[in-house]
């Protein structure tokens, strides 16, 4: 194989790869994201507290604890926005992220399966969705901050090689 | 100082999303607010009773309500007599059929 031709192919495998700068703003964009989410949401519920703990009271298995959940979640999604807002505690916000968002989600798929009547919408994080749009909607962002996650690693490993 | 100038550029850029989604927030609520204001008495339709009957704090509407017809599951009147059923119009919220068959609709 001669020079020219190795050139070329170095070239392209260059073009291919996502350089580092690229993957720190991809994952500081997806952070953004994240934050933009958990910020309307968490406003919603602390304004609309009583909406959120009535529909939360309804769900049979919280039962008392709906008043301590209705406090717990939005101060924990006000924690995880100011996690996400420092750069330097971005990385536990997104991995506190995607648990609180997995934690949501397995709340939906329980309702969906086992609740008797659903509850109305008002403590879903969007409540124009329906429940099962809400699956979907939380899977993309858990996604999504698992991709950021990933980048942020593969940043970390590329760096370590130099 | 380059890093330092970039995180306090990130810090600024965040807060200013944050500021976005509230204000966003506020507004999608606040015009939810209006709506009630103008019409504070809503009747929820009960679909095994065929009649409209008041949703109040303490009286929830029985019974599952999918809109049949030209009935809509919720509808708006200006007093608590009796909502004017030949209006027909819901109050721009969600059929509960919308939701799911076995869901309620919740005001505040």
């Amino acid at each position: 194989m001669n020079t020219a031709t190795m050139e070329t192919i170095m070239s392209k495998i260059t073009l291919l790869r996502i350089t580092d700068k690229a993957k720190e703003w991809m994952v500081y964009g997806i952070s953004l994201l994240c934050l933009a989410l958990f910020a309307a949401a968490a406003y919603d519920k602390v304004v609309a507290h009583q909406t959120f703990l009535k529909g939360l009271s309804r769900v049979s298995f919280i039962g008392g604890a709906a008043i301590y959940i209705s406090w717990l979640v939005p101060v924990t999604e006000i924690l995880v926005c100011i996690l996400l807002v420092a750069p330097k505690t971005q990385k536990l916000g997104l991995y506190v992220f995607t648990g609180l968002m997995t934690v949501f989600t397995i709340y939906i798929l329980s309702m969906l399966f086992w609740a008797e009547k659903l509850p109305c919408h008002c403590n879903l994080i969007i409540e124009k969705l329906s429940w099962e749009q809400h699956v979907w909607f939380n899977l993309g962002f858990i996604g999504l901050a698992i991709n950021a996650l990933w980048l942020g690693r593969a940043k970390e490993t590329s760096k370590k090689k130099r | 100082m380059k890093k330092l100038s970039l995180n306090i550029k990130k810090i600024a850029l965040s807060l200013l999303v944050v500021g976005l989604a509230v204000g966003f927030s506020a507004f999608t609520s606040a015009k939810k607010t209006d709506q009630i204001k103008l019409a504070p008495f809503y009747y929820g339709y009960v679909l095994n009773d065929n009649v409209y009957r008041l949703i109040s704090e303490t009286t929830e509407p029985t019974g599952d309500c999918i809109s049949s017809g030209t009935n809509q599951c919720v509808v708006i009147s200006a007093t608590n007599l009796g909502p004017e059923i030949s209006q027909g119009t819901g109050a721009g919220l969600p059929a509960w059929s919308e939701s799911s068959a076995n869901a309620y609709y919740f005001l505040d």
